[in-house]
């Protein structure tokens, strides 16, 4: 476990994200989608 | 640490902009505040808009926060609220693009973390806003240990430096701190 500064931290989560992107490219699977990890981004009274 | 001065404060109190950059440490670092130069829910800017029926709000607030941002030379967005408004979406964090290219912390629009169109994103948890150093500190330990590693974003609210100051001694003093595997170096 480490903190590290925001402009650190997002440096990070791009330099992985790319990573695994490559990774996945590189096996023949399809690149990770922008969007993968979202909710449906409906209003909340609509759920989610 | 990213202390969230919202940017366009600067119209109201400049002076108090230019004062905590100089007297910054090392450790401190700004971002914009929810959500991006000015307070607002951005999921009730694209058309339809719900109650007012006007016109996509979304290019002027654009506009209003490159402005902001380029002046303070910010380029992180702390935080992008949601409340009960629709969902940050696509239309949103493109717009964010445009002016917070190194990153945003999102509310309910994400679950994880990952890139959008080339800029950083990342749920922020706030499993501990609004508590004191102690019970945060307790919070947080509670939250990460229920976790794989991976990483975490918290926002806290209306906590002083003093307060983050003890929050983080008291997390570093922890058993799981000092029992945990540093990484960040392998990267």
């Amino acid at each position: 476990m480490e903190f590290v500064d925001p402009y650190t931290l997002f440096l990070l989560i791009k330099k992985v994200s790319v990573t695994k992107a490559e990774t996945a490219d590189n096996q023949g699977k399809a690149s990770l989608q922008d969007g993968r990890h979202r909710f449906s981004g409906l209003p909340p009274e609509e759920g989610k | 640490m990213g202390w969230a001065f919202n940017p366009n404060l600067s119209d109201r109190f400049g002076p108090g902009m230019v004062y905590v950059r100089r007297k910054k440490f090392p450790n401190d670092y700004f971002v914009g505040g929810d959500s991006g130069a000015g307070y607002v829910n951005p999921g009730n800017l694209p058309e339809p808009r719900r109650w007012s029926d006007l016109p996509s709000g979304l290019e002027i607030w654009t506009e209003h926060c490159k402005k902001y941002f380029k002046r303070w030379d910010i380029s992180i967005t702390g935080f992008i609220i949601d409340g009960y408004a629709p969902h940050t979406g696509d239309k949103v964090e493109d717009a964010s693009a445009q002016f917070s290219s190194n990153g945003i912390g999102l509310h309910f629009w994400s679950n994880g973390w990952g890139v959008h169109k080339g800029m950083p994103y990342i749920k922020c948890e706030e499993a501990i806003q609004y508590h004191t150093p102690e019970e945060s500190a307790s919070l947080l330990l509670r939250f990460v240990g229920s976790k794989k590693p991976d990483f975490l974003y918290f926002r806290t609210i209306l906590m002083t430096p003093c307060e983050h100051k003890r929050l983080f001694e008291l997390v570093k003093a922890s058993k799981m701190w000092n029992s945990s595997i540093h990484t960040r170096s392998s990267f």
